[in-house]
């Protein structure tokens, strides 16, 4: 119950970004799993032989999510950031929340028959999802690099959560 | 009586561990319970004991262990604007600055080449992906699908490229005994470095008009490799001018080829999707004979292409296998363009299923590579026979669908 009141903060901090410490305080990764498991079983594609689908396998978005996550936390730790490491994943895998809900929004978009408006419209969903969870990332993992290297920090944080609203625009089978 | 006071003064106000050396001019003994360090009592125990401290990595370049965290630091200690500025001119060579000693010679990075490796991975796949979308979007029967899977072979090709050439040329370059010592890490970013140009031009390639491609295609290449050769050219000025016009040579012809691959590749429309994948060495015979080897196969393979392609794709794309996938005959989509195939090969995609036009190309090279198990630098046959026997693969394609 603790945790998942805990988890339940946290999505709320994210949604929210204006406290920088309650992210960072203390770390979990509950949540992380909990959407990147979401994520990963939403864009995968399917294998049936009369719906071929180019999309990710599951295993796939996993390693990129987790993986990613990792790779750009060791980025941030090797320009000499002063955060640790499993609280940069934490932030980073919590800031995976907009992009889950325009995973969400876009699925149900996907029900109606697709013309190309309703493709802009899942642009639009996919685009401030991404914009959404940049932003918060940033707001929580800002301050821990100098200021002549934040733009060398923040750059992976962006091209990360670039490539998951990649995944999830290009899901467009139902 | 007079009383004579000794000056204590100084030895009572001082503190305790101050100057040791006042201690001994007073008979008063003076018990120094700490003793201060001094600033250069610090730097001089961090160099003695060569730990890196992550504060001043430069002053300790021999001191971290490779198993430190510390030693990968080093790698790292740039500034945005030096990013910046590092990006910018390794696409545009400037004339009379070497980029060596202006950009990168304090502190090769290697943040650089790792972020844009995988800037230009990524690109690559959204907008080869793009591409095909745009490319299908005006033909109403063919329902796009996005393909994963040229994130990886994406991956896989442009990583080998930049890291496993610059290790081949620093190799060479130490065997032929070069004087004007480029490191390995120099080398690996200016790579790195020099593969930024393809990010916007792979954004350029989505438009669809093949003369614009293949302007990009000469023009991309010939300006990031001029930096790289002008780079390398001062350590191979003590070598004989054959084998260092040979080496620049092949360093251009390595990137031109890694260009043409991708334009090839990602951005060929979808019913003519070729794989013109690149070897990190020997690009001579592979570009000559990247047609041949297995085009004799491919004719008897491609009827029986449907069937096989499900079970065999996965473990096809699982091997990320770039050498031995190095074929559906780049000559295939030459001899469509030159003879306007396009059209035809078009209709026989409309005949089949989503997508079997790729899944027949996919066929024909899942079914050679399993015959041919050692990624093969092809042994050259000849160029030529590839043209007609790219015909009669045509022709058994649109056989196999009618």
């Amino acid at each position: 119950m603790r945790d998942l009141r805990a988890v339940g903060t946290k999505f709320y901090h994210v949604l929210y970004p204006k406290e920088k410490k309650a992210l960072l305080k203390e770390w979990d990764l509950w949540g992380p799993l909990i959407l990147c498991t979401f994520i990963a079983m939403m864009v995968q594609g399917t294998q049936e032989v009369d719906k071929q689908d180019g999309g990710p396998e599951f295993a796939q978005v996993f390693v990129i999510v987790w993986l990613g996550a990792a790779v750009v936390t060791m980025n941030t730790k090797l320009l000499g950031g002063t955060i640790s490491f499993f609280q940069s994943v934490c932030v980073l895998g919590y800031c995976l929340l907009p992009s889950c809900l325009s995973l969400i929004l876009c699925r149900l978009i996907l029900i109606a028959h697709q013309n190309r408006i309703l493709f802009l419209l899942r642009f639009i969903v996919t685009c401030i999802g991404f914009a959404w969870a940049t932003f918060a990332a940033m707001v929580f993992l800002g301050d821990s690099q100098p200021s002549s290297r934040k733009s060398l920090a923040v750059y992976p944080i962006f091209l990360f959560y670039f490539i998951i609203s990649w995944l999830i625009i290009s899901h467009s089978n139902v | 009586m007079d009383l004579q006071f000794q000056d204590f003064g100084d030895t009572r106000t001082q503190p305790a561990g101050a100057g040791g050396a006042m201690g001994g001019k007073h008979e008063q003994t003076i018990l120094f319970s700490e003793f201060p360090d001094t600033a250069e009592d610090d730097q001089e125990h961090d160099k003695l004991m060569g730990e890196g401290e992550a504060k001043d990595p430069r002053s300790l370049k021999a001191g971290p262990s490779f198993w430190t965290f510390e030693f990968y630091q080093q790698f790292f200690d740039v500034e945005s604007k030096q990013v910046g500025d590092r990006i910018l001119w390794s696409m545009v060579p400037k004339p009379g600055v070497s980029y060596l000693q202006t950009y990168i010679r304090p502190n090769p990075d290697l943040y650089g080449p790792f972020w844009i490796c995988l800037t230009l991975t990524f690109a690559t796949g959204i907008t080869g992906n793009l591409a095909s979308y745009l490319a299908a979007s005006t033909e109403e029967t063919y329902v796009w699908r996005y393909e994963f899977r040229k994130v990886t072979l994406a991956a896989s090709s442009i990583f080998a490229y930049a890291w496993l050439v610059p290790l081949a040329v620093w190799g060479v370059l130490a065997l032929r005994g070069s004087r004007a010592k480029i490191t390995l890490l120099e080398l690996l970013s200016i790579y790195g470095y020099s593969l930024a140009i393809f990010v916007p031009v792979s954004v350029l390639w989505i438009v669809p008009q093949p003369w614009f491609k293949w302007c990009l295609a000469i023009v991309a290449p010939v300006l990031s490799g001029s930096v790289l050769v002008r780079t390398v050219w001062p350590s191979l000025s003590h070598d004989s001018k054959q084998v260092a016009i040979g080496i620049a040579v092949v360093i251009l012809l390595l990137h031109a080829t890694l260009a043409l691959g991708f334009m090839l590749y990602f951005f060929s429309p979808p019913e003519a999707k070729s794989k013109n994948d690149i070897l990190p060495v020997n690009p001579d015979t592979n570009k000559a004979s990247t047609p041949s080897p297995n085009v004799p196969e491919a004719p008897p393979k491609a009827p029986e292409v449907e069937g096989d392609t499900e079970a065999k794709k996965k473990p096809q794309e699982a091997k990320g296998d770039p050498t031995a996938a190095a074929l559906v005959n780049p000559g295939v989509k030459m001899v469509e363009r030159e003879s306007k195939e396009i059209k035809t090969s078009s209709s026989v995609k409309k005949a089949l299923d989503v997508k079997s036009p790729v899944k027949v190309q996919e066929g024909v090279k899942t079914k050679t590579v399993p015959s041919k198990p050692p990624p093969p630098p092809p042994a050259p046959p000849a160029a030529p026979t590839a043209v007609t026997t790219v015909g009669k693969t045509e022709e058994m394609v649109k056989k196999s669908t009618s």
